[in-house]
């Protein structure tokens, strides 16, 4: 194994929050609203919630076949040689390429929202070289660290519910299901999409000192976000209406400058989107790391740390072609996204699973 | 080691600085106000952006300029553009300190603008902006913008901006005759199907004290209040209501609070007794029968005695009964008022369209093209149950019948 380091069972279900947290909840209310309108919440709460649950069995089940490996190690195995180092090769894309627009997206929010004056390169060279710290320092630090933050995070994300509970008609959820299931189904690829970036859990589960425990901590991370998203939609819905909430490019910072408790609290922006900065700092060493490790373990390499640098550039480089407007944006994470989502997240995964089970691979115990 | 760590202290200096958006509070010029006309400019329409700034050094009070004159605590600036957020931008090339919008309390848009092009676009300039906050109370002047923040000085306050906003949260709730939304509620609103926007009305009036004082001052005392509401048709303005309009209209909104409804009683020439209100509910029932649809209005209003000039009884629970049938009809008749009003504007500023919609969304989908027309003669019944919950401090009037 390339990183030694271990996490618990908690420090990975927490970990599986942030990870999908920290960009879902600035994103996800307007992308429901635009397709699913006032019945949003429950594209997050119902069916995201059942594929990320999918995702994590397939994962864990995986896991379980292969306790001590990884994704990148197992797929020639159970596909052969060429196509299962072709596999690999496409995950460590995928890593990558889904870095890059979070990486963008950061860069974008802070611009739009608080620094607009500032040149785009510096907050996207700031994030990755922080990450880039982070994942030379490997799992077992970033696991920590998110641990540390995890209540402030919540904080944050519930927090933010309560700023504007007296501003919050749950009148603006009604007519239910107006114009029947179809808009629902659709309004739930995004999140679903995002719930599935558990799939992580491909690279890291072998670093768990308890494998047993990894099924039942993802499924408390993939329930616990479908809680506090649909929490999050629903506030905003309610507070601003299906119409105003997809107009708006970021609903969770409009809540957050719009909320006010009694007189005294109000303009939280800056301190709930202090936490988000931080949430979103592991989910990008996260990709980072797992894209590293990938990396080095398809060279087979006796170290990752010296490609960190290396993919560092290409993440800087590429963040800042990936796409050119906002808008470009979120088409990329509302249409192009699920399609590369769905596909590694559950197709492939469920693939490998399905051929491991039929040629009875299983994962020897390595060392 | 050392090295990395030397190196990353460098690189925090470089970052952490914030060198680009740096904005120093001695270099802005903090905005509490902002206001939209429409101008015509040698038959040329144009558009005016106005700011009211703040200046803080003059806001302590006592600080006075080279001729002895106070000085004010606010600057009004004012500019043209040929659209609005030109002519909001060339604001900025007038002032000297970056134009800051975080702590405006108020967006005041002229009536001339309001009515011929909409509010729909100011309010895409201001929400695409990401310094103003949809805190922001929505007020509709009546004539010019420029006259309101040019003629109405503040009466308490150092400025005009901190007047209104402290006159809009603090004293409308607890008179109850006019309505002020704020930026989110009026585009929550606009955004809507069914439903039709109210922002609030500003009104400039000469003070009372000037009117009694001789003729001939240079400059006449003037100051400016919320009256009454501007009714809106989708994003036009429609027309006005009066302050009893408007009360009308927040019983049915569900805002009515606290305020004084003066009431005659049977046999008596003049208002002689006034009912304090406390609190009121109010449901929105829509029905919908053979295709026929209707609205019913269950009020419950509370409320005590505020005042009684007249020497009528009010020690036993009849003499009550009587008044609450009194005070039940009256509130009727002012909801009555306001439908009748805004359906003649064609204006659905309660959301019955809403309320039908939420409760029918299969009849609503074909009802929704022409539910302006089924608005302007749509069945509005109201049902008002009053509660009065006790006199106050004295129960029978102090009056003496004149004999």
């Amino acid at each position: 194994m390339l990183d030694q380091g271990k996490i618990s069972a908690s420090q990975l279900s927490l970990l599986l929050f942030t990870l999908v947290g920290s960009t879902a909840m600035l994103f996800i209310p307007a992308v429901t609203a635009e397709s699913a309108g006032r019945d949003g919440w429950m594209s997050i709460l119902f069916l995201s919630t059942i594929f990320g649950l999918l995702v994590a069995w397939v994962c864990t089940s995986l896991g379980q076949h292969f306790p001590r490996e990884n994704i990148i190690e197992y797929s020639p195995k159970v596909f052969g040689p060429v196509l299962g180092h072709l596999i690999s090769l496409s995950y460590i894309f995928f890593f990558i390429w889904t870095n890059a627009i979070i990486v963008g997206e950061f860069a974008d929010f802070m611009i739009a929202t608080f620094l607009p004056e500032t040149p785009r390169l510096v907050f996207v060279l700031i994030i990755v070289w922080l990450a880039a710290y982070a994942v030379r320092n490997g799992l077992e630090v970033i696991g920590r660290l998110n641990q540390f933050l995890f209540p402030l995070l919540l904080i944050s994300y519930l927090g933010l519910v309560v700023f504007v509970i007296n501003d919050i008609k749950l009148a603006n959820l009604t007519p239910v299901l107006e114009n029947g299931i179809k808009p629902v189904l659709k309004g739930s690829l995004p999140p679903s999409a995002w719930r599935g970036e558990i799939v992580l859990m491909l690279m890291i589960l072998p670093n768990l000192n308890q494998p047993a425990k990894g099924r039942k901590a993802s499924i408390y991370a993939v329930v616990f976000l479908g809680i506090v998203l649909t929490l999050n939609t629903i506030a905003t819905v309610g507070v601003f209406g299906a119409e105003l909430s997809s107009h708006l490019t970021f609903p969770y910072f409009t809540l957050a400058d719009y909320g006010q408790v009694a007189i005294v609290l109000e303009r939280m922006e800056a301190l709930v989107m202090l936490v988000w900065v931080a949430g979103l700092m592991i989910k990008i060493a996260m990709f980072y790391y797992c894209g590293v490790l990938a990396l080095a373990r398809w060279f087979n390499l006796q170290d990752y740390k010296p490609l960190i640098t290396p993919i560092g550039i290409i993440l800087i480089a590429w963040s800042s072609i990936i796409y050119e407007n906002s808008r470009e944006l979120v088409e990329l994470i509302s249409k192009t996204f699920p399609v590369y989502a769905f596909t590694f997240e559950l197709l492939i995964p469920a693939l490998l699973l399905a051929v491991a089970a039929v040629r009875k691979k299983r994962g020897g115990s390595s060392q | 080691m050392r090295k990395g760590f030397f190196l990353s202290l460098i690189f925090l200096i470089l970052f952490t600085s914030g060198c680009w958006d740096r904005k120093e509070i001695d270099e802005l010029a903090i905005v509490g106000a902002t206001g939209f006309d429409k101008v015509t400019v040698n038959g040329r329409h144009m558009y005016r952006a106005i700011s009211y700034v703040y200046k803080p050094a003059e806001m302590g009070g006592g600080a006075e300029g080279g001729n002895g004159k106070t000085l004010a605590p606010f600057w009004v600036v004012s500019e043209l553009g040929e659209t609005l957020s030109d002519a909001e931008k060339n604001i900025s090339a007038r002032s000297s300190r970056f134009v800051f919008l975080a702590h405006s309390d108020m967006v005041i848009v002229g009536e001339r603008l309001a009515r011929e092009d909409g509010v729909d676009k100011v309010m895409d300039l201001l929400l695409r902006h990401k310094d103003l906050r949809m805190r922001n109370l929505l007020y509709i002047a009546e004539g010019e913008t420029l006259r309101v923040f040019e003629r109405g000085l503040p009466q308490f306050e150092s400025t005009l901006s901190q007047e209104l906003a402290g006159i809009s949260e603090k004293s409308l709730p607890i008179v109850s005759k006019t309505y002020v939304p704020d930026v989110k509620e009026f585009v929550y609103s606009l955004l809507a199907t069914g439903r039709d926007p109210v922002a609030g009305k500003l009104e400039v009036f000469p003070t009372p004290e000037e009117l009694s004082s001789p003729v001939g001052n240079e400059e006449p005392q003037s100051f400016v209040r919320p009256t009454g509401a501007a009714v809106f048709r989708e994003s036009k303005l429609a027309g006005w209501l009066t302050d009893t309009e408007t009360r009308g209209f927040l019983y049915v909104i569900n805002k009515a609070q606290v305020g004084i409804i003066p009431l005659k009683l049977p046999n008596s020439p003049q208002e002689n007794f006034s009912f304090q209100m406390t609190k009121a509910k109010t449901k929105i029932i829509p029905s919908v029968k053979n295709d026929n649809i209707s609205i019913t209005l269950e009020v419950k209003a509370e409320g005590n005695v505020g005042t009684m000039e007249d020497s009528v009884s009010l020690a036993k629970p009849e003499d009550i009964k009587k008044l609450e049938a009194l005070v039940a009809a009256e509130i009727k008749q002012l909801i009555k008022n306001t439908v009748d009003k805004t359906q003649n504007m064609e204006a659905d500023v309660f959301g019955f369209g809403e309320a039908v919609h939420r409760k029918y969304p299969k009849v609503w989908k074909n009802i929704e093209e022409e539910w302006r027309n089924i608005y302007s003669d749509l069945q509005v019944e109201v049902k008002v149950e009053t509660k009065i919950r006790g006199t106050g401090m004295i129960s029978n009037p102090i009056t003496v019948e004149s004999r």
